[in-house]
């Protein structure tokens, strides 16, 4: 530190200790600004307002965050597309399953006797 | 006369502005006495004026019990929200303001009777705070914040809407301006008895 700078920190040391201390009026003067202003009811400007995606965001808040909503968005959205696009090829099984489906009857399910007598033979 | 300290210091000053948002009745004195002898002797030093600065003063604590209901914890500082008012409400009193009036400047604290170490450490004071006057404004800001007040460069620079280079720069400057206006005067003083 230089001498100049030495003499500077003795200074602002002595300016430290007489640093102005407010009186009990200005005291008074802030308190009573205070209590006014708390007594007050809260303007509606003063108030939180919720802003269009404040629900949402509680939502993307509960889920955990804007990017799981993100990664739930983007699979909802390939869950739709897929079942748009895919439908007409499983459409077709489906339709040739039903269709044979519908020509078996019970019995159909069952040996004939004619093969168990085969059998004890 | 000697004010109490807030001596709950684990209590932020975030925290009890949001308990007097609350209606705490008790936060606004603690706030109070916390910060208003902070901004009062920044403002004092800026205007060199004792009642201007204790009008800055009030007017600075009621915008901030109005801010109080929006403060929203962890965006700032709320003394650096303080000394930031502070620093606008002396810039425009200092705009529409006079020539300095280096008497008034001289006596910014009570008369007290004391002892002759006790009337030259004053009277030192009493010396910078009149340098301090002749300085740029920003330079005078920006070195009261920092060896008065001990703010951190970073925080100068945030409540001066500056850079850290420039708070530095500022301060560097006054306190050269600082030493030659004080050059000479240290036997004057009393440094050479000390």
């Amino acid at each position: 530190m230089t001498e100049d700078e030495t003499e500077l920190a003795l200074f602002f040391a002595d300016a430290q200790k007489h640093a102005p201390i407010p009186d009990a009026k200005l005291v008074a003067r802030v308190l009573s600004d205070a209590n006014t202003v708390q007594g007050q009811p809260q303007p509606e400007s003063a108030l939180p307002k919720p802003g269009f995606w404040a629900p949402l965001r509680h939502i993307a808040d509960l889920l955990g965050g804007w990017g799981v909503v993100a990664g739930l968005s983007a699979a909802a959205v390939a869950g739709v597309w897929i079942g748009y696009t895919g439908s007409a090829g499983l459409g077709a099984v489906t339709a040739d399953f039903l269709t044979l489906g519908a020509e078996y009857e019970l019995d159909d399910m069952t040996p004939s006797i004619d093969l168990l007598l085969a059998e004890g033979s | 006369m000697e004010m109490a300290l807030d001596a709950e210091l684990d209590v932020s000053d975030e925290a009890l502005l949001v308990m007097y948002a609350n209606g705490d009745p008790c936060a606004s004195r603690r706030l109070t006495m916390r910060l208003s002898p902070r901004v009062l002797g920044y403002a004092s030093r800026m205007l060199g004026d004792m009642a201007e600065a204790e009008d800055v003063v009030q007017e600075a604590m009621l915008r901030l019990w109005k801010i109080a209901p929006e403060w929203r914890m962890g965006e700032a500082k709320v003394t650096t929200w303080l000394y930031r008012v502070v620093a606008n409400l002396c810039t425009d009193r200092l705009r529409k303001v006079r020539p300095v009036d280096l008497d008034a400047v001289a006596e910014p604290f009570d008369d007290q009777p004391g002892a002759e170490a006790q009337l030259q450490s004053k009277a030192r004071a009493q010396a910078l705070e009149a340098a301090l006057m002749q300085l740029p404004e920003r330079q005078r800001q920006a070195v009261v914040l920092r060896h008065l007040e001990g703010v951190s460069n970073p925080e100068i620079a945030q409540i001066m809407g500056v850079t850290v280079e420039a708070v530095e720069s500022l301060t560097a400057r006054g306190k050269r301006a600082l030493s030659q206006a004080l050059s000479g005067r240290r036997q004057e003083l009393g440094y050479e008895d000390g």
